[in-house]
């Protein structure tokens, strides 16, 4: 599916959902789920912080789906709303870390050995505003302006913060491939 | 350095997103059953209205038979009206619990208040304003039975 006939799939099923439609809301749901997913797990870097922004995201959906007026696509919308979500649930945390005064470790993800580069550690490595960018575009596929919507930012400022990513996604995986070649060369011998 | 080119950028967000994977399902299942319970509280809306009133005229006209000292039949008869009207006040309240569990109480009671009245029209008319107390009885079970109908019933989430 194109990203255009992916949109407008989600834009009818919005556009149903708001008249009150609940099965469309449930496809909505369904369909965007993979996007929100991986753009709070980008700003959160924590897959169980990631359920709980999604979750939250999609709640929120429920009562700010009949403001959707479909000037931009709903995936936005919807991306807009995960954000606020993410933001909610950082400040919540820090206010949480206050109140206990203990200084909780972030969990680390565990990297998955499927024998190439863990891209994951590697985007995970880049500052946040270039990471959230490079999702954006790059993972979920937004053009440049619908990423600045979501992001809250200016499109060349978005331009800017992609370039960036990618200038340092092509350092990591240099230096990465540099360290992995000899171990390859050894589990071959083996 | 300089930056990737398009191609290898493209393996890097495939390999991300195969690494990452795809959402856990449950992410959805809370939204999803609060939309439900949501678009079935709007179908009430119009209907808890109806309710409401039917229940606040029905108590205003029965309770003053009840406490007034009348006959033991007019009393009985005030009494299951006011229970009626109770019954419209809660499905008002709540009316995705107990709004089902009335519609065949409601419905019987406003049948049987209706074919008296409907065999013998001119005994009716004479009665008068004895009669038209009973339209809060009509009414109500009228807004149980069309918000019942109208609100989608639970369901379970699709597979």
């Amino acid at each position: 599916m194109t990203r255009e006939e992916f949109d407008a799939t989600a834009d009818a099923l919005a556009t149903r959902a708001r008249a009150g439609d609940a099965d469309a809301f449930d496809d909505l749901c369904r369909l965007l789920r993979d996007d929100v997913w991986r753009y709070c797990y980008a700003l959160l870097r924590d897959r169980e912080q990631a359920f709980d922004a999604a979750q939250d995201t999609f709640l929120r959906c429920v009562r700010a789906i009949p403001k959707w007026r479909g000037d931009a696509p709903v995936r936005v919308f919807v991306l807009v709303l995960a954000r606020r979500a993410v933001a909610d649930l950082i400040r919540s945390e820090q206010r949480r870390r206050r109140i206990a005064d203990v200084a909780v470790d972030p969990v680390v993800v565990a990297p998955q050995h499927t024998g190439t580069i863990e891209v994951t550690e590697l985007i995970n490595q880049l500052a946040d505003d270039h990471r959230q960018a490079f999702v954006l575009t790059q993972v979920i596929g937004l053009p440049y302006e619908e990423a600045a919507d979501v992001a809250g930012v200016a499109v060349g400022t978005i331009r800017s913060r992609v370039f960036r990513a990618r200038e340092r996604l092509t350092e990591a995986i240099a230096a990465a491939e540099a360290d992995h070649t000899p171990n390859d060369d050894s589990q071959e011998r083996t | 350095m300089t930056a990737m080119d398009d191609t290898r950028l493209e393996e890097i967000s495939r390999a991300y997103r195969s690494q990452l994977g795809e959402a856990p399902p449950a992410v959805t299942d809370a939204a999803v059953t609060a939309f439900r319970a949501q678009v079935r509280q709007h179908a009430w809306t119009g209907a808890r209205i109806v309710l409401l009133l039917a229940g606040a005229i029905g108590l205003l006209l029965e309770v003053p038979v009840i406490l007034g000292g009348s006959a033991h039949t007019s009393q009985d008869v005030a009494v299951l009206h006011t229970a009626l009207s109770i019954g419209f006040l809660i499905a008002a309240w709540r009316p995705e619990r107990y709004a089902r569990g009335m519609v065949p109480v409601a419905l019987a009671a406003a049948v049987l208040l209706v074919l008296p009245t409907a065999s013998d029209t001119r005994m009716a008319v004479e009665n008068g304003v004895a009669e038209l107390s009973h339209l809060p009885v009509l009414a109500g079970a009228a807004a149980l039975a069309l918000g019942g109908w109208m609100a989608p019933a639970r369901r379970h989430r699709r597979a």
